[in-house]
């Protein structure tokens, strides 16, 4: 009976939800029985023994091929991040003492910055070292929205970078852009936001716009849909042009001229800026630029070439095109929420072709 | 083990709050181990094991907005790794047992070696098997308090059972364990050092 007893307290105390009194009473047991006493503590031994030594045991999946399911799940945000940011960096125009709060909160979004840590390959250092503080960038196949420290929203597209100084403390905030992003720029007059880019520069106050500026791409595109923006070329600053609500300038990027069809504003000097409107979804009134923010994979009269090399970016697969007659159509489409098989199947309907997927690569015969 | 339940708790407020992904990490590595050996018990696979703890995270992240209002996220998470180890059971075993009292359970519970604990090795098998023939619900119980350090009220709430029951079947599992435990004057040589040191 008395082991009955002895191994309660044993267990309640191990288990550490022993009372005092029956901790005393346990050390009472013991002293009156050696022999009791070295089996208890073999026991003690044993319940020290435990998942905390994890290497015995084998662990569980590396927290990098987690992450990598959990892109997978969301189908978004995988953020990657470089550089370190200062936390305390963050300054503020604001009275601290009033404003703790937001401190507090621009200090979290700043560290959280800096807390992604998969590596980013740079295969392309397109930034002046003077910004290059913070980079963030999508992979192909992925897209993720961001809030910058003076609470600016970013939407990244797939395969896409932006970098940025470490605090925005600076006379101007300056970002750097490679790939595509939507911006909600917060207003402030005495700051001017301004995104750079391979070939041009867009000057903000305060405003939405989609810019596209894919290395692979033939123009840099910057589409407005409310506030103005103010856009001239790199090496230029001279060469300007003020979009309206509605409006998108098309650069080409291949020729150092901004070129001018269709039915573009006057401007000083070589017209070489294509300015038109955006394009309108008929039924909808949505905007075409900017539906990959809602993840809407949207053509609009695109040319069959252009529309592989996004969908190629879109899905982070390869395609090659066998059937080279199918380059001569343009496609108008929208896909919401679709698999690469879906939408290669509505394409289907209306371009006529046979596909395999293999190992991530389409081909289209 | 409180200091355990602090350590989760910051990095709960550090999630929730600022999404933070460092904290996420380390949260993973504090939990995914045991957590792993939590569902290997239930569903006997490593790879299936591995995918649910992952996939418990992924669910933790996506209710992260929530994560200040949960008053033990330890307890919270075993919870939904039960609840999707059940499911995967209910998938993918031909003649699926949900009822943790009545399924098999593969115990996950280190010892350590003969030496450390001076007894045979002899009796160090016999104390393995006489954990693999404990019944079911007791073994998992076991596990939860002694391998996981949960506190009794934990692992009722994790197993929806009273903490009375996981009271009395860890004293059953420890009676069992200390009937085989011989008494020998070398563990009682050892315990005189610990205590002179």
């Amino acid at each position: 009976m008395t082991d009955e007893k002895l191994w309660l307290l044993v267990s309640l105390q191990l288990s550490g939800e022993a009372t005092p009194a029956e901790l005393k009473e346990l050390e009472m047991l013991k002293q009156q029985d050696p022999l009791l006493a070295g089996r208890t503590a073999v026991m003690e031994r044993i319940w020290q023994a435990n998942h905390a030594d994890v290497e015995a045991v084998g662990s569980a999946m590396p927290f990098d091929r987690h992450l990598q399911r959990l892109s997978n799940h969301l189908g978004s945000p995988v953020l990657q991040f470089d550089g370190e940011p200062e936390i305390n960096a963050v300054t503020n125009h604001r009275p601290r003492f009033l404003h703790w709060w937001w401190t507090a909160g621009a200090v979290a979004a700043t560290v959280l910055f800096g807390l992604f840590f998969l590596r980013t390959d740079s295969k392309d250092n397109l930034l002046a070292p003077k910004i290059a503080a913070n980079t963030i960038s999508t992979r192909p196949g992925s897209k993720s929205k961001i809030e910058l420290p003076d609470g600016t929203q970013v939407w990244l597209n797939a395969d896409s970078k932006l970098e940025y100084s470490g605090d925005f403390s600076g006379r101007l905030r300056e970002v750097k852009l490679s790939g595509e992003a939507y911006f909600d720029v917060v207003k402030d007059k005495s700051r001017p936001f301004i995104i750079h880019t391979s070939r041009v520069q867009i000057k903000v106050l305060g405003t939405a716009f989609n810019v596209r500026s894919y290395p692979s791409d033939k123009t840099t595109e910057t589409a407005l849909i409310r506030g103005s923006v103010e856009i001239s070329l790199n090496g230029q600053p001279d060469q300007k042009v003020i979009l309206k609500p509605n409006e998108k300038a098309v650069i080409d990027n291949a020729s150092a001229e901004l070129n001018n069809a269709g039915n573009p504003r006057k401007m000083k000097e070589k017209e070489t800026m294509l300015v038109s409107a955006v394009h309108l979804d008929k039924k909808d009134q949505e905007v075409y630029e900017t539906m990959w923010v809602k993840n809407k994979l949207a053509f609009d009269e695109t040319p069959f070439d252009d529309m592989i090399a996004e969908i190629e970016r879109w899905y982070n697969v390869t395609i090659i095109v066998k059937n080279k007659a199918l380059s001569a159509g343009t496609y108008t489409v929208t896909f919401e929420n679709k698999t690469l098989d879906e939408v290669l199947e509505g394409l289907q309907f209306s371009a006529h072709f046979q596909y395999q997927l293999k190992d991530g690569v389409v081909t289209i015969l | 083990m409180k200091s355990i339940n602090d350590d989760i708790r910051t990095l709960q407020q550090k999630i929730g709050l600022y999404e933070d992904m460092k904290a996420y990490e380390s949260l993973y590595m504090l939990l995914s181990p045991r957590l792993k050996n939590f569902c290997f018990s239930l569903v006997k696979s490593n790879e299936a094991a591995e995918e649910i703890v992952s996939d418990v995270f992924i669910k933790l992240w996506q209710i992260k907005n929530k994560l200040p209002d949960i008053e033990n996220l330890k307890v919270y998470l075993y919870t939904i790794a039960k609840n999707f180890c059940l499911n995967y059971i209910a998938r993918h075993f031909k003649n699926p047992v949900i009822r943790l009292d009545e399924m098999d359970i593969e115990p996950v519970v280190q010892l350590g070696n003969p030496e450390d604990l001076c007894i045979s090795a002899d009796a160090v098998r016999k104390i393995k098997q006489c954990i693999k023939e404990l019944p079911p619900q007791c073994r998992i119980i076991f596990q939860l308090v002694k391998e996981d350090g949960m506190s009794y009220r934990e692992a009722a709430e994790v197993l929806n059972i009273s903490v009375l029951t996981v009271r009395n079947q860890v004293f059953i599992a420890t009676r069992k364990v200390g009937a085989l435990i011989p008494a020998s004057m070398q563990s009682i040589l050892y315990t005189d050092r610990r205590s002179a040191s």
